[in-house]
């Protein structure tokens, strides 16, 4: 096996494959980075037995083969090579790799005959949408945040996608709070479909939208994959039921508000600073019409308080609320203005980016304990 | 033909015995409490390679009747009870009838007694059970047992038995159990001719304890004396903290004048004394525990020493705040031992002039004495930049600064949890199906989970849904599985505080305290000394570090001036 390419493209390959491998592995080559030489070029390749990725790379290939090389050796040496091309051959006897750039040599060892576990291709009977570029980062950044972190309900760790009617839901939830986004796909024709992929593939397929390109998402039965021209993401799915959160979103809203975001952002993460010194790290939100009023407190540490002046409607209402929630909620808007709206002191309120209807956060307020 | 047949009377007292008669020990227990039972005011205990060649025990008991000599060796023959309610009551240790059967059973006996009333004794020898001989003998008043060659018929047992040095330390340890219950008793146990132990019998159980124990532990010993509300009462003795051992020897406990071992008593004891007593090390403890009579079942193990108890936790709560609250008050700091001092402290022997049987100082009304130590203090200098030296009224004390400030900041963290608690109801409730154990826990508990800020509510059959979750358990996730890790410790019965949830919040107190508190090696000046040092004596419990550690050690004037040769 040998082939000559170019550093840069395959420094850039291996930095998005190196993100699935796992630090400690039982089984050794999973430590690995899988290189597959061909007519078609070089494909770069690592899996945790739970998703595969594969990058494409133009490569000048003088004989076909395939070798699996330690990742993190690999992906330093190439990182720092000095020449723009480097040469790779491969004794196919003792799984040494010979790289060669300009006058100097590095020899690497690698695992022999193994190779990674092969995942199942996708056949027949699939459905494929294509997302514009940037879709799956947005999505990423409005709601993975929401994800649960904890091991006791393994479905909130992943993200629930529903396919169907002109568009995709995706929803988050950690069990107190919940966030929604939305985006449309005009030309989907295909039956319904939903699933819960893990937060860290929704993260990781964002990743492909650095191409620029559109992403072309296909789901089977169990997996889903991403693909752009150059990369292939493939990952299986959560098993388990999603719980049914459309019951949990409420249909209508006493009071609304309307707040720059830069400002409440400030005034929530001050009064976080006191909160978060006492354990319930609660802020309580008094409305009147046209003030919004945040108050914090911790009994060794002080008060904070914050007054705003906003654009609302509905009744006067005082409720409260876990300050790092509302932040996290505030940190996903990009618009100017958001819009705050309550349904009731102890019903779940709705938090969303005024410009922006494609998505929002459903909070439930605290509640003081007599 | 019929495969099924009666067994030999004598293979059946032989199985019957090995329930009883375990080991060397177990004929000693038997014997001692029959020696009681028959009001002895003496009993001496004389082994032979660790009891395995012979256990004599002598009693000046009130003897058996002449006529009843032969009687006594069989199974079910007793004088204690008649009907089975008798046993509801039964002020007697022993009312099986089955000791000296079982015994008679597996060794070759030899049974002396003479009445007070009688000019002579009768004498009766039994091999393995049968009758050998009877006769008359000169004797004074009381029963002599003689057990020789005890599992000669046994092999099996036989084989299985220790050394004799290991047989005869567990002798020992049983008899310091029974001796310190009956302080009234005078107790004496030879091995060879060696006398392993010796109690004056004076009726005075601070004074067994000083014999038994020696007078490093004799003089430290606190008092204890609790009455709860519902009639149980607790005195006794604890040894402080500091005195921990590597066994669990020196624990007794005492239910209505029985000793008993009990694990869910034992833990709550340990459980107090936990900010003291490191890892694997145990405290010593005796201590009577008296209940109203038809609380006890003490015929629920063979060999009895395992008691049912009813309303076991209500005891075991009892147990925790007597012992926790004589600590506090009665610790001092534990003074610092000196080689010299090990030579001849307990050296066993019974020496008044060394000691007096004045027990510890009472404490002052506000606090206890540690408090006052610790207001008195003043800091002289830092050595090491680890410890503060300081000079109090006792002596010159040492405190570890790490330890102290570690306790300061964890009775804060204490304290912040009292604070009015906020919860976050979940937008999607959390569904556990409950073990039958865990229900019962959560309704006992419910109004202790609901006051923390758990929304519990059924869903038909054994499941529960969370709908709400306290905000803010320290450093716990605010995750409905906490519930669960709280109930299952509730049902293993790890929790002894009368709040399972602070007792979750404890270690995790416990650890962000020593993240916070000052380390060793970081100079302190002297108002910082003095600062930490007032603070300690206005602590709740200043005894120890949450991790078992002293927080300050203490060497005696005294024993400065001795060392000095300065006879004060």
């Amino acid at each position: 096996m040998q082939f000559t390419v170019d550093q840069n493209q395959l420094a850039q390959a291996l930095s998005m494959v190196i993100r699935l491998v796992q630090q400690q592995n039982t089984m050794a080559v999973l430590g690995g980075v899988q290189l597959t030489a061909s007519d078609s070029g070089l494909d770069v390749q690592t899996t945790d037995l739970f998703s595969v990725m594969t990058v494409k790379v133009r490569a000048h290939v003088i004989e076909p083969g395939t070798i699996v090389l330690p990742a993190a050796t690999f992906n330093d040496l190439i990182h720092r090579l000095p020449t723009a091309t480097v040469d790779v051959q491969v004794d196919p006897h003792s799984g040494k790799a010979v790289l060669k750039y300009g006058r100097n040599r590095a020899t690497i060892h690698g695992f022999g005959n193994d190779q990674l576990p092969e995942f199942p291709t996708f056949g027949e009977g699939v459905v494929s949408v294509t997302l514009p570029a940037g879709t799956l980062t947005s999505f990423a950044r409005q709601i993975i945040f929401a994800c649960s972190k904890e091991e006791s309900r393994p479905i909130l760790k992943g993200i629930h996608i529903e396919l169907g009617s002109g568009k995709v839901v995706l929803v988050s939830t950690d069990g107190s709070r919940l966030s929604h986004a939305w985006a449309a796909l005009p030309d989907y024709r295909g039956p319904e479909m939903r699933l819960v992929l893990p937060a860290k593939i929704l993260a990781e397929a964002s990743r492909l939208d650095s191409s620029g390109q559109p992403i072309v998402v296909t789901f089977r039965d169990g997996f889903v994959q991403f693909a752009t021209q150059d990369t292939m993401l493939t990952s299986r799915v959560l098993d388990g039921d999603y719980p049914d959160y459309q019951r949990v979103i409420p249909q209508d809203y006493q009071v609304q508000i309307r707040v720059p975001t830069a400002d409440l952002r400030g005034s929530v993460e001050r009064a976080h600073l006191i909160a978060s010194k006492d354990r319930s790290n609660a802020v309580k939100f008094n409305h009147q019409i046209g003030l919004l009023q945040m108050t914090a407190s911790a009994a060794e540490v002080g008060q904070a308080q914050e007054i705003l002046e906003c654009d609302s409607q509905g009744s006067e209402m005082e409720i409260m609320f876990n300050s790092t929630f509302i932040i996290d909620a505030l940190k996903s808007f990009s618009g100017e203005e958001v819009m705050i709206e309550f349904s009731g002191v102890q019903s779940p309120a709705r938090i969303r980016d005024a410009a922006n209807s494609q998505y929002f956060h459903i909070l439930l307020p605290l509640r003081q304990l007599v | 033909m019929s495969r099924i047949h009666r067994l030999d009377r004598i293979v059946a007292d032989q199985i019957a015995a090995g329930e009883v008669v375990q080991r060397p020990a177990s004929v000693v227990k038997e014997l001692i409490e029959n020696s009681l039972d028959a009001n002895a005011r003496q009993i001496s205990v004389h082994l032979l390679q660790g009891g395995q060649s012979l256990i004599e025990i002598q009693d000046d008991g009130q003897g058996i009747e002449p006529d009843d000599m032969a009687l006594a060796l069989e199974r079910h023959a007793t004088s204690k009870i008649t009907v089975l309610s008798d046993l509801d009551h039964s002020p007697w240790l022993g009312f099986r009838g089955e000791a000296l059967a079982a015994i008679s059973a597996v060794s070759r006996l030899t049974l002396k007694s003479r009445l007070p009333t009688e000019p002579v004794g009768r004498l009766i020898r039994a091999d393995g059970g049968h009758i050998r001989d009877q006769d008359l003998v000169a004797m004074a008043p009381g029963t002599v047992i003689a057990v020789s060659d005890l599992f000669y018929n046994t092999p099996a047992r036989l084989k299985s038995q220790r050394s004799p040095a290991a047989e005869a330390g567990w002798i020992q340890h049983l008899v310091e159990h029974l001796a310190v219950g009956r302080p009234d008793v005078a107790f004496r146990v030879d091995s060879e001719e060696r006398t392993l132990l010796k109690t004056p019998g004076r009726g005075d159980s601070h004074e067994a304890l000083y014999q038994i124990y020696g007078r490093e532990l004799g003089e430290a010993l606190l008092p204890v004396d609790y009455t709860g509300m519902t009639g149980i009462s607790i005195r006794g003795w604890i040894a402080p903290a500091h005195l921990h051992r590597g066994s669990r020897h020196a624990q007794s406990l005492y239910v209505n004048g029985r000793w008993v071992v009990n694990w869910i008593l034992r833990q709550a004891v340990e459980e107090a004394y936990r900010p003291q007593v490191p890892d694997r090390r145990f405290p010593s403890y005796w201590l009577w525990i008296d209940i109203p009579g038809d609380a006890v079942d003490p015929n629920a193990h063979p060999t009895k020493d395992e008691v049912r108890i009813d309303k076991e936790r209500q005891v075991a709560a009892l147990l925790f705040r007597a012992v926790h609250d004589s600590l506090v008050q009665k610790s001092t700091a534990p003074e610092l031992a000196l080689d010299a001092n090990i030579a001849h402290e307990s050296s066993g022997e019974y020496d008044q002039a060394q000691w007096s049987l004045v027990p510890t100082e009472s404490s002052p009304a506000d606090g206890g004495i540690l408090h006052q130590e610790f207001l008195e203090l003043v800091p002289l200098a830092q050595w090491q930049a680890k410890y503060i030296i300081a000079q109090g009224p006792l002596g010159l004390y040492l405190i570890d600064q790490h330890a102290a400030h570690e306790r300061l900041y964890f009775e804060e963290l204490q304290r912040g949890k009292g604070q009015a608690l906020v919860m976050q109801p979940l937008l999607v409730p959390y569904a556990l199906t409950l073990t039958p154990l865990e229900w019962q826990a959560l309704e006992r508990y419910r109004p202790t989970f609901e006051d923390a800020g758990f929304e519990i509510t059924g869903s038909g059959g054994t499941t529960v849904m969370v709908r709400s979750v306290p905000q803010g358990l320290r450093d716990l996730p605010d995750d409905p599985a906490v519930f669960r890790v709280i109930l299952e410790s509730l049902v293993s019965g790890t929790v002894q505080h009368d709040h399972p949830i602070t007792w979750i919040e404890e270690p995790l107190f416990a650890m962000a305290a020593c993240k916070a508190a000052i380390k060793a090696y970081r100079p302190m000046s002297h108002p910082e000394m003095v600062a930490l040092i007032r603070n300690m004596a206005r602590l709740v419990d200043p005894r120890g570090c949450p991790h078992g550690r002293p927080t300050l050690i203490r060497l005696s004037i005294e024993e400065v001036d001795r060392r000095f040769g300065r006879k004060g």
